[in-house]
């Protein structure tokens, strides 16, 4: 059996050829963006299905063990929850009032929601990156669902990131924790403009850096940090996250620091995909 | 053909089980790189070749939706088979520490030619820090589910192999 199957062609050969085919895709992938989508399109016709099934399945599964766990939990929280509740009404009215002061400010900044007046798709994430270097998942739309590369994606009330690889049924999301993502934001109580960067080693700390702040620029911390008007690929006034620490660099130009974002990126399960570009809406200002 | 088939599916397999139920299983943010062991399995049992297709395919279904480039793992796990089909002529079904060498140092080159290329090249220099938390865990984590499906690999194969061999006593 095994001399019938080596005598077909030598094994090194193969080696060669496979070596040769890798070497040109990975060359004609990066000259070619488009490169290559029918047989990823055809690939992710079987792939996705299937991942968005077992996802439905594990989603139903960790869903019955968590509704036996919580029944018990729930039985003894109700009782203390109920003692709560009044504290908590009392402290509602304040809340209110600051509210409303909190919206008259928004609408000062000129941040008032701003993202809610956008179009946007519900989608689930199905997968997520396979290698542990990177922070991208796979949501369950695609271009048919008119998903297009650098929409934003939003969740959790906050900046998710940015679509980078869209196929027909699929599309890959880079998230702003992923060691690649550069994001050009502001503060919103300054309007300075800063980069915000996604690192490895600030992930696991669930932090991320933030730098080129000019040095004269008062920022303290829990000040909101949004996405800016300059940059070319997400819409103004997203929600990332708040200063954490600001501290100066060693050349006394700018400073740098971290934010926590808003969104929870260990557990992200439905994000919003902002059907606006914007380079689009740019064009037809 | 029935390893041909059986090899496809289980790159399909386990290729959705790294991307979905073992990203939720990650211990220490890290998860087990289960199309590694496949390659590796298929290497060392049965030969360079069936090591060079499988590898070759699992490269190229990470790299279609998660490679920045095409054909960057295609490439590498493509290796990863062929150097361990090599050991091909050392496999016996009862051994198990060249096996686990094997894999290990297979991981290890995997994820430091991957730390090269796609972080390293970038300024990212404090390689301390990567291995300490992603190399090395990945490391541990592999080699657990790799002793784990070790043993069911072992049992395909020989289910396998005496299949082959009935049907080539056929042919004579």
């Amino acid at each position: 059996m095994k001399k019938r199957s080596e005598s077909v062609f030598p094994t090194k050969y193969i080696l060669f050829i496979l070596t040769f085919i890798s070497l040109a895709c990975i060359v004609l992938s990066i000259l070619y963006e488009d490169f290559g989508r029918p047989v990823k399109n055809a690939v992710a016709t079987i792939v996705i299905p299937v991942q968005t099934g077992m996802n439905k399945a594990g989603g139903w599964m960790s869903g019955r063990s968590d509704d036996l766990k919580e029944m018990r939990e729930v039985m003894s929280e109700n009782e203390s929850l109920k003692a709560e509740i009044e504290a908590l009404k009392e402290e509602n009215t304040t809340l209110l009032l600051n509210n409303n002061k909190l919206t008259e400010l928004q609408d000062l900044l000129g941040l008032s929601n701003q993202y809610s007046t956008y179009d946007k798709i519900a989608a689930s994430v199905i997968s997520k990156d396979s290698s542990n270097w990177f922070s991208s998942f796979t949501i369950d739309k695609g271009s048919d669902d008119g998903i297009k590369t650098d929409m934003n994606v939003i969740g959790n009330g906050g900046l998710i990131g940015i679509v980078t690889k869209v196929g027909k049924n699929y599309a890959v999301v880079r998230s702003i924790i992923d060691d690649s993502s550069n994001v050009s934001a502001q503060f919103s109580t300054t309007g300075d403009t800063c980069i915000v960067e996604g690192d490895l080693q600030n992930i696991n700390e669930g932090i991320l850096q933030i730098t080129n702040i000019n040095k004269d620029v008062a920022v303290a911390s829990n000040d909101m940090v949004v996405t800016s008007n300059i940059s070319s690929k997400f819409l103004p006034g997203i929600l990332i996250g708040y200063v954490k620490e600001v501290s100066s660099d060693s050349n006394n130009l700018t400073k740098s620091g971290y934010i926590v974002p808003v969104a929870d990126f260990a557990h992200i399960s439905d994000v919003l995909v902002i059907t606006e570009l914007k380079t689009q809406t740019e064009g037809q200002e | 053909m029935l390893r041909k088939f059986i090899m496809t599916v289980l790159i399909f397999v386990f290729y959705l089980l790294q991307c979905t139920l073992f990203k939720k299983l990650s211990l220490a943010s890290v998860s087990p790189n289960l199309l590694l062991i496949l390659t590796f399995c298929a290497g060392f049992m049965s030969g360079k070749r069936n090591g060079m297709y499988v590898g070759f395919i699992s490269g190229m279904l990470l790299d279609i939706f998660y490679g920045d480039v095409l054909g960057f793992n295609a490439l590498l796990l493509l290796y990863i088979g062929y150097v361990n089909g090599m050991f091909n002529k050392m496999f016996y079904d009862e051994e198990i520490t060249l096996p686990i060498v094997l894999l290990i140092g297979s991981e290890f080159a995997y994820t430091f030619v991957y730390y090269v290329f796609s972080f390293l090249l970038r300024g990212r220099l404090n390689i301390g820090y990567y291995f300490i938390h992603i190399m090395l865990p990945e490391l541990a984590y592999t080699a657990i589910i790799a002793v784990l499906l070790y043993r069911l690999m072992l049992k395909l194969n020989r289910v396998l192999d005496e299949r082959e061999k009935r049907s080539a006593a056929k042919f004579d």
